[in-house]
């Protein structure tokens, strides 16, 4: 029966009973222990049943809460013989049946959560729920008191969460200068790099971003960019570095010229674009030009007239005040005569500037006939030119026929003697023909030997190359996916170790096991005995 | 033209006045700006130039030193460009020690800035993933938000922008990056 008590008190220990450590069996149970485990349990079972779970002083009350024990015992559905008496003067065997029947009653909450499928979202759900009711259990706190907002909670102190946004700030990085090419220790710094490094100028890491909030910040960001930089060089070596059979070094140097030559090209076409586009609009505008500053003129013209118009009364009415008001009618005529002369003058000047306009557009509407003229007369002068290029060409190849006709002609006289001394020249030189062929025959032999010796091996070589660049490619990929096995295997022995300490690990499995071996035992031997009968 | 020449010279010879000790440190503030880097502050300095000589001889020295870093000049190239603005011997020999080693780092600052010619430029980007678990008309909702605040840098100063995306609005983000990522890979490649 010692297991059925380990587990019994295992039970009520952990549904929150206070039990001493040294209680080891149901037998050493005293009046309070009971009264409190089966109160406790009650509850458990049921929120309603609120009983309390120390023994009262005064006997009546004890009374009273024994019988109250006994009846919400019996409405679970407790058949064993139960009263005030179980529980104020217990029995071993009494309380372990009541213990036994309350046990099984209790709510199989952890049973049911290892049923349920353990989603990430119903994790993630119950993780905020048990989050957001620790930060209700806790007091409130004023932010002055709280470091960067953050609360630490908990017995030990040493959980804690953070509330408010004091302690929050944007993500503002900045750039970092640090030591570069130390990585091999092997190198030897030069002087001035050293000096550079050591001096004040190259503060420590924590001491270069503007803010003290910003330092994770820029170290964040400095990473990511070597990461992202190194990640985005590797993969382009593996796609195209790795297949063009170049050192890393050579490569870049040719990919910087080419990206050069294509910068500059694009920029040199596009330049262009702008001067074409530039000119064009220069001749569009130069007739528009042309009109506006003539229109200026004219208005020019009229200030011009205007003004000294102005002028001009002036004067006349300084004049006016020497020659006193006496004359004043004859003056006014006066004035208006030179007014009339004026609008003449303007008149004229209109009438000028009308001609010379006119004059103008005739002008240039000859000098772009004379252009077109012009323009005519060198497209004839090139044909001309190419005509007597084409006819020396035609003249230069009849002379030279003409040349051969005439030697034939020349031989013709002493026709059989020619003939002869012709064939034994044909002869001689056809002997000569296959003699340079054979001597070209031997040569050749063996160059084409060695010419297809040598295509066959460089044709193995590049294969062999290209064999080796996929052997690299492949370990290559290969390293990578061990990698992230690596780091998968990483992460499941995480996640297990993590469930292996959630785990209950009570002594009561040897417990349970050694229970059940009993009971094995004892249906054998019962078997035994059955069959014995 | 000449006027402004020897003006320019004067304001570099305004380095002269600095005591030597503290030389070094006055190359490397310039440097540290170029590089984008905390600005050396003038309160520092306040007992050997005055306001305006120190903002003369940080633009003319600014601009010194991105032109020997621009051209990559030689140590010799760079002394004979110091003597030019009539400099003596210890500053220019301060100044190419201070220079040498930073080289690689102040083209690749001068480079990146020549990138960025575009009017905004993406400096910073910060995110924050938020969990809808519930709201007025749901009692039961789980819905990811992220909100991504990104500090875009324009001639005017820095601006901030704040968007809050859903899933299939961070995916549409995501693919219109990546295919912009795309066209720039190709360009280079």
């Amino acid at each position: 029966m010692e297991e059925v008590d380990n587990i019994i008190i295992h039970t009520l220990r952990q549904i929150g009973c206070n039990l001493n450590e040294s209680v080891l069996s149901l037998k050493e149970f005293t009046t309070d222990n009971v009264i409190e485990a089966t109160s406790t349990c009650l509850r458990v079972i049921n929120d309603a049943n609120q009983f309390s779970r120390t023994l009262p002083p005064s006997m009546s009350a004890r009374f009273r809460l024994g019988t109250g024990l006994a009846q919400a015992c019996q409405e679970l559905g407790f058949n064993g013989v139960i009263g005030y008496q179980t529980f104020l003067y217990p029995t071993e065997g009494d309380i372990r049946t009541l213990f036994m029947f309350l046990v099984e009653r209790l709510p199989k909450e952890s049973a049911e959560a290892a049923d349920e499928p353990m989603g990430g979202a119903i994790l993630l759900n119950r993780r905020i729920a048990s989050e957001l009711s620790k930060i209700l259990a806790g007091t409130w706190i004023p932010p002055f008191c709280k470091r960067s907002g953050i609360c630490w909670s908990g017995k030990d102190g040493k959980t804690w969460h953070r509330e408010g946004v004091k302690g929050v700030h944007p993500f503002r990085s900045s750039p970092l200068k640090y030591p570069k090419g130390l990585g091999d220790l092997t190198r030897k710094i030069s002087k001035d790099a050293k000096q550079y490094y050591d001096s004040s100028a190259m503060p420590l890491i924590t001491s270069q971003p503007p803010s003290r909030h910003n330092i994770s910040d820029s170290i964040l960001e400095a990473n990511s960019l070597k990461v992202s930089s190194d990640m985005e060089w590797e993969n382009e070596w593996n796609h195209s570095g790795l297949a063009s059979g170049l050192t890393p070094e050579e490569y870049k140097a040719k990919k910087q010229e080419r990206l050069l030559k294509k910068l500059s090209k694009n920029i040199q076409a596009e330049v262009q674009k702008a001067n074409v586009e530039s000119s064009r609009l220069n001749k569009q505008d130069f007739n528009e030009m042309i009109r506006e500053i003539s229109e200026q003129n004219v208005s020019a013209g009229h200030e011009h007239v205007g003004s000294r118009f102005t002028r001009s009364e002036k004067l006349q009415f300084t004049q006016d005040e020497e020659k006193e008001l006496a004359a004043v009618a004859a003056m006014t005529e006066n004035a208006g005569a030179k007014i009339d002369t004026e609008e003449e003058i303007q008149a004229r000047r209109k009438e000028e500037i009308d001609a010379m306009q006119g004059r103008l557009t005739e002008l240039t509407s000859r000098l772009e006939g004379l252009e077109i003229d012009m323009r005519k007369f060198t497209a004839t002068v090139e044909q001309a030119q190419e005509q007597t290029e084409f006819l020396q060409r035609k003249n230069k190849e009849e002379e030279d026929a003409y040349k051969v006709r005439k030697r034939t002609a020349d031989l013709l006289p002493d026709a059989s003697n020619n003939i002869a001394k012709l064939e034994t020249v044909v002869e001689s030189s056809s002997t000569r023909l296959i003699t340079l062929a054979k001597q070209w025959e031997e040569h050749r032999k063996p160059l084409i030997e060695q010419y297809r010796e040598m295509k066959a091996l460089n044709s193995t070589r590049l294969s062999e190359a290209q064999k080796k660049i996929e052997q690299i490619r492949n370990l290559r990929e290969k390293m990578k996916e061990t990698v992230e096995e690596v780091r998968n295997r990483d992460d499941l022995l995480k996640d297990l170790v993590t469930e292996y300490q959630n785990m209950v690990k009570d002594v009561n499995r040897s417990a349970y096991t050694k229970r059940i071996l009993e009971i094995v035992a004892n249906i054998k031997k019962q078997k035994n005995d059955i069959d014995k009968v | 033209m000449a006027a402004g020449r020897s003006e320019c010279d004067k304001d570099i010879k305004l380095i002269e006045k600095c005591p030597k000790d503290s030389l070094p440190k006055v190359i490397h503030g310039f440097l540290d700006e170029i590089c984008g880097q905390n600005v050396l502050r003038f309160h520092d300095f306040s007992k050997v130039w005055s306001i305006e000589e120190w903002k003369q001889l940080k633009s003319s020295w600014s601009s010194c030193l991105r032109l020997f870093i621009k051209d990559n000049l030689s140590v010799e190239n760079i002394e004979k460009q110091l003597d030019q603005f009539s400099i003596s011997k210890d500053i220019q020999k301060i100044v190419s020690e201070c220079l040498r080693p930073r080289k690689d780092e102040i083209r690749l600052a001068l480079i990146e800035e020549t990138c960025n010619l575009s009017q905004a430029i993406l400096k910073d980007f910060d995110w924050k993933l938020k969990l809808i678990m519930a709201t007025d008309k749901l009692a039961n909702m789980r819905e990811p938000v992220l909100s991504l605040d990104l500090d875009i840098k324009e001639k005017t100063g820095m601006k901030q922008v704040s968007v809050e995306l859903s899933k299939d609005e961070l995916k549409e983000l995501i693919t219109s990056l990546e295919a912009a990522n795309k066209v720039v890979l190709q360009l280079k490649g």
